[in-house]
């Protein structure tokens, strides 16, 4: 029979998920006593080792076991699964280093934040392992409820509540379609699970007018997840408007999961390419231009990286699209699987500078004032250079600016598509990035040579308000970030190990 | 006419008729009132394609629980008049743009799928597939991938009651 | 004899209406129902599959009891927003809601 090491391979498949699952129990029963009092200050911590735990369990059992489906078909393991896991977890352990100084500096602290936050990773971590369109909706659904409360965690903010509502309303809309898309994938491949769906698609059933229908409705889910134009417009002022460490943390979440989700569908429906990968063409094109564009006239820096968020979501769409070569030949495989590992490190890369950059907005934001404009950046590289010079360092990568992460994030997929022969996306990246440029510089300069509108600097070196906050955790956060963008902008190969995607 | 045919159109129409009063009542609770109409009708139609269990469900979960919270809400907020609301111009025209090209292109999948029969559905495997019994053998066999997603269900459920707690309580 | 495309029309016609309310009303609570509809009119597919495409399998079944826990928890989730969006707003009303913009 062997049933019980059955269950015990397929529990250990997910133990990263389990380990999330137990710390959030944990939080939400012991939160009489971590609400207030002394214990109040362990339920940050207790988040953090929920995402770094699930981290090192993932890191140590990542070797066996690997290429095979868990719980009769549910889910799975694979390189893809758990490159992206590692990435997706940084950024949550990252995203809670960030919250603890932030919930506290707004009095917005409760230990139920830590408690969705794990859940909220927990389901992106199901939407990559899934290997069934139903649990990778159930995933989906999982991780969107925790963005979605986590949106309007600060209740008495009239902002906070409107971006929640806003977040609500689109993801409900969008997760009511991709439901359809999933019943129309049922009635052409009889069943729901990856392998299946390849084998239908394999026979033709791109070709059918509801098989389109279900790879369209799919894509527009995922792209609504993803923010790529023309399903992007909640997302400003669904950055603009939640608390900036929940913004730091559903903006890579939703991010990470979605096209780690999105690059294991495009790659199970590559087989009906014709169907899909113009759709997906056009949405990248779009959105690389359109978020670009856009991002030049904020003067919010919340609305300019959510509008640079559009941008990247397009980036990383050229990827999505590379799935769609892998079965044209030798190189289009190469190119689909490059791009994979692409993906994921530019997913990396862009993680640790996005919550770097948030992470500088929450460590100036104090009670009384939420830091998010260019004008409470003017000035800070002469009144508080640490910060200010690691925010530039944020927008440099963000920028792709060569020695930082980003740049070789941005080199990697642009190979992969330049491997694949699709010359015209891989032109309007160069040409997008450049135009990005300009409003990622553009931050620097108020930064650096901007004089600061606030109230001189005291003479010990921080302003009125600034106080020193090294020690808590969004120093943390942001010394890890600075050093793993310029370590990984210099030395990629170092974290290859883990990020490497092979079939 | 058979029977089978009466029983759909006696459905069909009015459970469409339900729908389109939800989109067009400007009264709210009126709206949530409709929608109950349209699943009691729609446990019909489920019981008409011999889905015993999930017709049950449909009426004690959906109708029953779920609208119960919405009229709940609606009543709590207030809502009960009539609202001034609606769209004008642009969202009319896109609205209409977009659910109409849905509508045909689903139409369009629908009409297509006349002439396919995978599967050749007996009175044994009707009789038999809808019930409890069927359903609950299927999401708790191990054999099958359903227990996993199962489980994870309850913590979906888990996260939304901690997170309307959290969002909706006055006092924590 | 009423076949799979009747089921299938049906729910397309669902499915359009719950767009359409989705997009055209501006009362948050409404939406809320418009959105229903639409998760209403991918179950009724999902069982009309069942019937005529593939009796012996139960995965339809299952698909619409898990579609039904999404829904309830997307409604608890989406009316407690609701909530504190009218304790700050005063309204429900979309339109009204509009401090983000820029």
């Amino acid at each position: 029979m062997g049933a019980p090491t059955q269950a015990i391979r397929d529990l250990s498949g997910i133990l990263p998920i389990l380990v999330l699952w137990g710390v959030a129990l944990v939080i939400l029963l012991g939160a009489p006593l971590l609400r207030r009092g002394p214990g109040s200050r362990l339920a940050a911590p207790l988040g953090g080792a929920g995402a770094l735990g699930a981290l090192l369990v993932l890191l140590r059992g990542s070797s066996d076991g690997f290429g095979d489906t868990l719980f009769a078909g549910a889910a799975l393991t694979d390189t893809l699964y758990s490159s992206g896991a590692f990435v997706l977890l940084l950024g949550g352990f990252l995203s809670v280093l960030v919250a603890q100084t932030y919930l506290r500096s707004r009095d917005l602290e409760k230990p139920e934040y830590y408690a969705i936050m794990l859940l909220s990773l927990s389901g992106a971590l199901l939407m990559m392992q899934a290997n069934d369109l139903i649990v990778l909706f159930l995933g989906l659904e999982l991780m969107s409820f925790g963005l979605y409360v986590l949106a309007g965690f600060a209740r008495t903010d009239a902002k906070s509540d409107e971006a929640a509502l806003k977040y609500f309303l689109l993801g409900a809309l969008a997760s009511a379609l991709m439901l359809y898309g999933i019943m129309l994938t049922y009635g052409v491949a009889a069943s729901t699970e990856l392998s299946n769906v390849q084998s239908a698609v394999a026979r033709g059933a791109l070709k059918e007018p509801m098989g389109i229908a279900a790879a369209l409705l799919l894509v527009i889910g995922l792209c609504f997840k993803i923010a790529a134009v023309p399903f992007h417009q909640w997302s400003p002022d669904v950055y603009e408007g939640a608390p900036t460490s929940a913004t730091a943390f559903l903006a890579t979440t939703a991010k990470i999961g979605a096209i780690v989700a999105f690059l294991r569908v495009c790659d199970t429906i590559a087989g009906g390419y014709h169907t899909w990968l113009p759709a997906i063409r056009a949405i990248a094109i779009l959105s690389m231009i359109v978020g670009n564009l856009i991002a030049i006239a904020q003067t919010n820096v919340k609305r300019m990286l959510a509008y640079s968020g559009v941008a990247h979501a397009g980036y990383l769409l050229v990827a999505v699209a590379c799935m769609g070569f892998r079965l044209m030949g030798t190189k289009g495989t190469q190119a689909s699987i490059l791009a994979m590992t692409g993906a994921v490190f530019y997913l990396l890369a862009y993680a640790l500078a996005l919550i770097g950059a948030f992470g500088v907005l929450a460590y100036l934001s104090s009670r009384d004032k939420d830091a998010q404009t260019l004008n409470d950046l003017r000035g800070l590289a002469s009144s508080q250079p640490a910060v200010g010079y690691a925010m530039v360092l944020f927008m440099l990568s963000l920028a792709g600016i060569p020695a930082t992460a980003g740049f070789i994030g941005k080199w990697q997929v642009f190979y992969a598509v330049l491997t694949g022969g699709d010359v015209a996306l891989a032109v309007t990246m160069a040409l997008t990035s450049a135009m990005g440029v300009y409003y990622y510089l553009r931050v620097v300069w108020y930064i650096v040579f901007e004089e600061s509108a606030a109230p001189k600097p005291s003479p010990t070196g921080h302003g009125v308000e600034a106080r020193p906050r090294a020690m808590t955790g969004v120093g943390a956060a942001i010394t890890i970030c600075c050093i793993a963008t310029i370590g990984l902008g210099i030395l990629p190969a170092a974290i290859s190990s883990f990020l490497t995607v092979v079939r | 006419m058979r029977p089978g045919v009466l029983i759909f159109w006696l459905l069909a129409v009015p459970m469409v008729a339900c729908a389109l009063l939800v989109i067009t009542s400007r009264n709210p609770l009126r709206s949530a009132l409709f929608l109950v109409a349209h699943m009691l009708l729609l446990a019909g139609m489920f019981l008409s394609l011999s889905a015993q269990y999930v017709a049950a469900v449909q009426v004690v979960v959906y109708a029953g629980a779920i609208m119960v919270l919405f009229v709940f809400v609606i009543m709590l907020l207030n809502l009960g008049g009539a609202q001034k609301m609606d769209a004008a111009g642009l969202g009319w025209a896109l609205g209409i743009a977009m659910s109409l090209g849905l509508a045909a292109l689903f139409v369009g999948t629908g009409v297509w799928k006349s002439g396919l029969h995978a599967g050749k559905a007996t009175a044994k495997t009707l009789a038999q597939g809808g019930t409890a019994q069927a359903v609950g053998f299927a999401l708790f066999d191990p054999e099958l991938p359903w227990l996993f997603p199962f489980e994870v269900a309850s913590i979906v459920l888990l996260m939304a009651a901690v997170g309307a707690i959290v969002l909706a309580k006055r006092k924590l | 004899m009423i076949g799979l495309p009747y089921y299938l029309v049906v729910g397309s016609i669902l499915f359009g209406i719950g767009a359409f309310g989705t997009v055209t009303r501006r009362n948050a609570i409404a939406v809320l129902l418009s959105v229903e509809l639409m998760l209403n009119a991918a179950n009724l597919n999902f069982l009309a599959f069942w019937r005529f495409l593939t009796p012996a399998a139960m995965e339809p079944h299952l698909f619409v009891l898990i579609g039904l826990t999404v829904a309830a928890a997307e409604a608890a989730i989406g009316l407690a927003i609701v909530l504190n969006v009218y304790r700050e707003y005063g309204t429900v009303n979309l339109d009204q809601i509009a401090e983000l913009r820029g």
